[in-house]
């Protein structure tokens, strides 16, 4: 491989006038001054380098030019110093080490569709660029006596073609190993974060930073905006801060609830079974919510409702369905670190009739339970249970917890449906991309997860599937349409596993 | 309803591991209780408790391998520590040889594995200092009490064998990682 890389390099240099050879020379000697990681990832930080530029090269752009895009003052002093941070859990992502089985990890999917298919040697530079400014995510999780915490970990962060399932599993087993991997394919940047790392909004703020970086790679002017972070700015401790110690409310509320109706269909092998993107128009479904007198979020769980409700054979029962609460609409906050409750919606399965009857009455739930008193005193439990159970060692609190997580977890919910809302993008990345994706890791119990995510006019409701039975979905198309609502339907094809196909038996001629 | 295919058209493996998880539970459960079963019904000693932790060692290492954690110091203490208790387990069944001696030779040879699988490599393995530390702890407590009631016996000095390897690795730790090896007992004991 060495040998294969050099002369190209070397190929490269041989080519440049001797002004140029000697401004990628002194590059690299100022390169090396940014550096103090073992030399293994330093070779493969300075080969990243080497790649770009040469693309830089092929498609015409000046040596001038691409050693400015690839300033080494973008890699700050990150990779120059020690790794001596580490940070707690926050109260709601102490649970996700300790309820993780064989297999069974809760993560969760952030992706961009751009226009252009991507370019990996300069994706490769962005993430490179850009995780020095979210010290919290360049870090590996680890066993403390306590609790699990997130230790910090200086290494060359590599990007992956997506070839296998998305939201597998990441290993977070080995020494060094990561928690969240960044993908892509064709035009589509993907970045996959084990919950307790980060909730939906800390991950977008880090994907839209990544694509901001990648963009101004390929040579589009950055503009500063809220949403992305200058990456050459010093991280604010805020943005790793446990905010559930803010809760404001007294009274604890609990966590448990009686099981769920489960769709009907087989749990398949292989999960997820499938994932269904559906493109609608933005404004047309505000249009259809709004004639029917409700916001977005309650029109579309009183469709969940009814297909969930054809789905499942059962006659006996509440359908429930998940609804993840941003908590910073209730406490202002900027922390890159978990910071979501959740209500549940919960309606006998003979309750479920026709839209119009149950939309008010959804209406009134999401009043009821997805109040900031409730979700105070939601985020109280969580802060106040961990708080009892701080001082029992991790291998007593382990067992336990796996225990509590089976009976208060996927199982007292039919579904989980998760609306990260519009995304908050500067103008200019419209010319750069199409739309955006979110998709909840396969669940475990419940047969479908759904997502819902919007970027200019475009929505897109995202199912994903444990099960290949197609009577959810299929149900949802038909009300959908039958509201007027058009879509565009994209995704995976099922997964299966590999069969062996069985020889043909030829028969011996006489 | 048409279907645009936008992810990478990949067959999937199956996963043997879940499988294999999901297949020898029950062997493995059924197994542990026909030994318990057969052991009370035949009586003699308690040779069952042999069994048991045999087959949860083998569960261990070969069904559920840690999901935090599993690097190479890890494994080492954790066999380490698993078969010394083997090793006890089956002393106490059977005390007719000199089982707590082997043990105590068993835990610094374990040690010296551990010290050497980290010390080869410290810059990195420096992140896994503490399942070492801990099982130099476990070392010096088991050792020290099994020499204060076994040192008259003739493999008495096992024990100050792993005492002294232990303290060796412990100060060999504690000189190597200098300030690191405050900063990493408080990150391990953070509540």
């Amino acid at each position: 491989m060495k040998n294969k890389k050099e002369p190209t390099f070397n190929e490269y240099l041989n080519h440049l006038n001797p002004n140029d050879v000697q401004a990628v020379k002194s590059f690299f000697v100022n390169f090396k001054q940014h550096m103090s990681l073992p030399l293994s990832e330093e070779k493969k930080l300075r080969q990243d380098l080497e790649v770009a530029l040469m693309y830089y090269n092929a498609i015409g752009v000046s040596v001038t030019e691409a050693l400015r895009r690839l300033d080494n003052e973008n890699l700050g002093g990150f990779y120059a110093r020690p790794p001596l941070l580490y940070y707690a859990l926050d109260d709601s992502a102490k649970i996700y080490p300790l309820s993780m089985k064989h297999g069974v990890m809760n993560v969760f999917r952030l992706s961009a569709i751009l226009k252009d298919d991507i370019i990996p040697a300069l994706l490769q530079i962005a993430l490179t660029f850009t995780i020095k400014r979210f010290p919290r995510f360049a870090t590996t999780l680890k066993k403390g006596f306590f609790w699990h915490y997130l230790d910090a970990n200086k290494q060359h962060y590599a990007i992956e073609k997506e070839e296998h399932l998305p939201c597998r599993p990441i290993k977070v087993s080995t020494t060094g190993s990561k928690a969240f991997r960044v993908l892509y394919f064709k035009g589509r940047i993907s970045v996959e974060f084990f919950h307790t790392l980060t909730d939906g909004r800390g991950g977008m703020v880090f994907l839209q930073t990544l694509i901001a970086t990648y963009l101004e790679l390929t040579g589009v002017a950055k503009v500063a905006h809220p949403g992305i972070l200058d990456i050459n700015s010093c991280p604010d401790p805020g943005e790793d801060a446990n905010e559930f110690k803010r809760a404001e409310a007294k009274k604890a509320s609990g966590f448990k609830d009686k099981k769920a109706l489960q769709m009907s269909g087989r749990i398949a092998n292989i999960v997820p079974a499938q994932i269904l993107h559906l493109k609608l128009s933005a404004q047309a479904l505000k249009e259809v919510s709004k004639a029917h007198g409700v916001t977005i979020t309650n029109y579309l769980l009183g469709l969940f409702l009814l297909a969930s409700k054809y789905a499942t054979e059962e006659v006996k029962g509440d359908i429930s369905i998940q609804l993840p609460v941003d908590m910073r609409k209730f406490y202002p906050s900027n922390t890159l670190a978990n910071f979501s409750m959740y209500a549940g919606i919960r309606f006998n399965v003979n309750e479920i009739t026709i839209l119009d009857k149950i939309l008010p009455l959804i209406k009134k739930q999401l009043e009821e339970k997805a109040n900031y008193e409730k979700m105070s005193e939601m985020m109280y439990s969580a802060h106040k249970m961990n708080r009892e159970v701080r001082a029992v060692p991790l291998f007593l609190k382990s067992p336990i917890a796996k225990i509590a997580y089976g009976l208060i977890g996927e199982a007292i919910f039919t579904t989980t449906f998760s609306n990260i809302g519009v995304v908050n993008a500067p103008p200019y990345f419209s010319d750069y991309i199409d739309s955006y994706d979110f998709i909840l890791g396969p669940p475990q119990v419940n047969r479908a997860a759904l997502t819902l995510i919007t970027f200019k006019n475009v929505s897109t409701l995202t199912i994903t599937k444990s099960t290949k039975d197609p009577s959810f979905e299929e149900e949802l198309y038909r009300l959908l349409q039958k509201d007027g609502l058009q879509f565009e339907l994209e995704g995976s094809a099922l997964y299966e596993p590999k069969r062996r196909i069985p020889r043909k038996k030829y028969k011996k001629r006489p | 309803m048409n279907l645009n295919v936008v992810y990478p058209a990949k067959s999937i493996r199956r996963d043997l591991r879940r499988n294999a998880i999901y297949w020898a539970k029950y062997p493995f459960v059924l197994g542990a209780i026909a030994s318990l079963v057969v052991n009370l019904l035949i009586g003699g000693p308690l040779w069952s408790a042999i069994v048991i932790w045999g087959l949860w060692l083998i569960w261990q290492f070969f069904f559920i391998p840690t999901l935090v954690e599993h690097n190479r110091t890890s494994i080492a203490v954790k066999t380490s520590i698993n078969v010394t208790i083997l090793i006890i387990i089956i002393y106490l069944i059977y005390p007719a040889w000199p089982g707590v001696e082997v043990a105590a030779l068993v835990v610094g040879g374990g040690l010296l594995i551990t010290a050497i699988l980290f010390f080869s490599n410290v810059a990195r393995q420096k992140q896994n200092v503490f399942p070492l530390l801990i099982f130099v702890l476990i070392s010096i407590i088991f050792a020290s009490v099994a020499y204060i009631f076994r040192q008259e016996e003739p493999l008495g000095w096992a024990m100050l064998v792993a005492i002294s390897l232990a303290l060796a690795i412990f100060l060999s730790t504690a000189i190597i990682l200098k300030i690191n090896f405050i900063r990493e007992l408080k990150k391990r004991f953070m509540m």
